[in-house]
């Protein structure tokens, strides 16, 4: 895939040691992979002016050192690091399947999505599980991935007042979007499952299940299957 | 071989120049509130910039050093002494072994860090000692869990230093503060009443604040655009929500955000905004981008890093 040149449409010097890439299509799957990819290009620099990187919805925030590196040069490797993109084979996006119980009795929000979308349970369910989902952004939390791909028939706006306990490894969905709560936190989606699937791996490094760009798939399991502690596979 | 904690607060916490990298995963950077006092504690013992200091909110701390040091306080005056010593902030003090330091309630400014000649030796978590409580990470634990009576800090040895904050360097703490804006974000979406609502209102520091955000109270802008998507979000961002008083957004902040922001407050003028207490008044003014970038440079100059 070619891409244009920058991929970016607008930059913006935010901070004094900031910058605010922004891209076309906050809300579409390519747009996530090109702001990952273009992230995993500069990380792989390891350049220590580089400080960090925050992205999501269609912006890359670059947290660089002025005094190790000239707004130019940063620009001017931004651009080099976009150009490598193009010629190099992108890597496909990494798959993950998630296996969700919609029982619900760790479901609460179920039976209340289904009759506010005047849907039966089970079309709820099933309408979940039949997208595929791409990470759109990462943040909230530690962990916390925000995927696009929902179905349009399960729309939905956020609860108006949020729950004020949302355990870790609710499945949950609002707009157009659907999430994985990788703590338990107050929170304003709309619960239809539980997983026992970790989002968070803190060992040696800190590694995500779900990182900016990945492709998602949800498969249910029972409820005693959720019991014994099944994982996604 | 250690600092012996024998009082200490929730707000006190272990922090370094923050925890990098990871923000694109969620976490937050965490680090000092006042990057200012923490980068001059460092400074004046002739530390590496980004050693581990202790940041102690609102005072109220005694702990006892257990091996002879030097140590200093910058930041908030605690009424510091050192077994019954007067000991004021930002100069040096040589502590022998069984020598107790107390802290107060702060005089003037919020925060104080304390620092000893070489550091604290604390293992770091994910490259930074930093305390992070929003992702469990950091702090002497290693789980950001609170530091308790009777935890020991360990400092290496070294030689006697003696240095001190040169007089026109100390901050006040008192004066009115004027916050400077480098405009961005969707500042421009704001209409030019609430722009200059912002520059000309008095505004003041509210009573709930935290590492996370600080909250003005005051006469709210006349008119908030909507939230949008959440986007990217740098430390000192100023976003505004519906009920139009902006949130000026810390160390601990959550790395995305859709609240409409105004831009991001310039990096020196954070510290003094957290060394202020609830009902202080708070001024806003412009600042290029340029300008505040050619302060950072300065500053980087001066001590070596700053983020």
């Amino acid at each position: 895939m070619s891409l244009p040149h920058p991929p970016w449409k607008q930059t913006e010097w935010l901070s004094e040691d900031t910058l605010l890439l922004h891209f076309d299509e906050p809300l579409s799957a390519d747009t996530a992979g090109t702001i990952a990819a273009l992230a995993d290009q500069l990380r792989s620099l390891n350049a220590d002016w580089l400080w960090d990187l925050t992205a999501g919805f269609g912006k890359l925030l670059v947290h660089y050192q002025p005094h190790q590196v000239s707004d130019d040069l940063l620009m001017h490797t931004l651009h080099k690091a976009a150009q490598s993109l193009d010629a190099g084979q992108r890597p496909p996006a990494s798959q993950v399947t998630i296996a969700v119980c919609y029982d619900p009795q760790v479901a609460p929000d179920l039976l209340d999505v289904a009759q506010r979308l005047q849907l039966s349970v089970d079309a709820v369910i099933d309408l979940h599980q039949s997208a595929t989902y791409r990470v759109l952004a990462v943040g909230f939390a530690l962990g916390f991935a925000y995927l696009g791909g929902l179905p349009e028939q399960l729309k939905l706006p956020r609860k108006t007042t949020p729950a004020t306990r949302v355990p870790a490894g609710s499945v949950a969905i609002a707009e157009t979007q659907s999430t994985i709560y990788p703590i338990e936190t107050p929170g304003g989606w709309h619960v239809i499952g539980r997983t026992h699937q970790p989002l968070v791996s803190r060992g040696r490094a800190l590694e995500l299940t779900l990182p900016m760009g990945t492709e998602v798939r949800f498969e249910a399991i029972s409820y005693a299957d959720y019991q014994r502690g099944i994982p996604a596979r | 071989m250690s600092l012996l904690i024998q009082r200490t607060s929730p707000l006190h916490s272990i922090q370094d120049s923050g925890r990098f990298g990871y923000q694109s995963m969620g976490a937050t950077p965490a680090g000092p509130l006042d990057v200012m006092a923490y980068s001059w504690a460092n400074q004046v013992l002739g530390n590496p910039p980004g050693l581990p200091a202790l940041e102690l909110i609102r005072g109220g701390f005694v702990a006892e050093f257990t091996k002879a040091t030097t140590f200093v306080l910058t930041g908030a005056e605690c009424h510091g002494e050192l077994s019954g010593r007067a000991c004021p902030s930002w100069i040096t003090h040589q502590a022998q072994a069984g020598d107790q330091l107390y802290l107060g309630s702060p005089t003037r400014g919020q925060i104080t860090y304390l620092s000893v000649a070489g550091g604290f030796q604390i293992t770091p978590c994910f490259g930074s000692v930093a305390t992070s409580r929003r992702d469990q990470m950091g702090g002497f634990h290693g789980d950001a869990s609170p530091l308790q009576t009777g935890d020991r800090l360990p400092y290496a040895t070294t030689a006697p230093v003696i240095g001190g904050v040169p007089r026109r360097f100390i901050p006040e703490y008192t004066t009115p503060l004027q916050l400077r804006l480098i405009t961005g974000y969707q500042f421009d979406t704001f209409d030019s009443a609430a722009q200059d609502h912002l520059v000309s209102q008095p505004f003041q520091l509210s009573k709930t604040c935290n590492r996370m955000g600080y909250r003005l109270e005051g006469p709210p802008l006349p008119m908030v655009p909507r939230a949008g998507l959440s986007e990217p979000i740098a430390l000192g961002s100023v976003q505004v929500p519906p009920d139009g008083l902006p949130i000026i957004l810390m160390r601990d902040r959550q790395s995305l955000g859709g609240y409409p922001k105004l831009g991001v407050v310039m990096r020196e003028d954070l510290g003094a905004l957290a060394q202020r207490s609830a009902g202080d008044p708070i001024a806003w003014t412009l600042i290029s981008r340029d300008a505040a970038q050619q302060r950072l440079h300065q500053l980087h100059q001066f001590f070596g890093r700053i983020v």
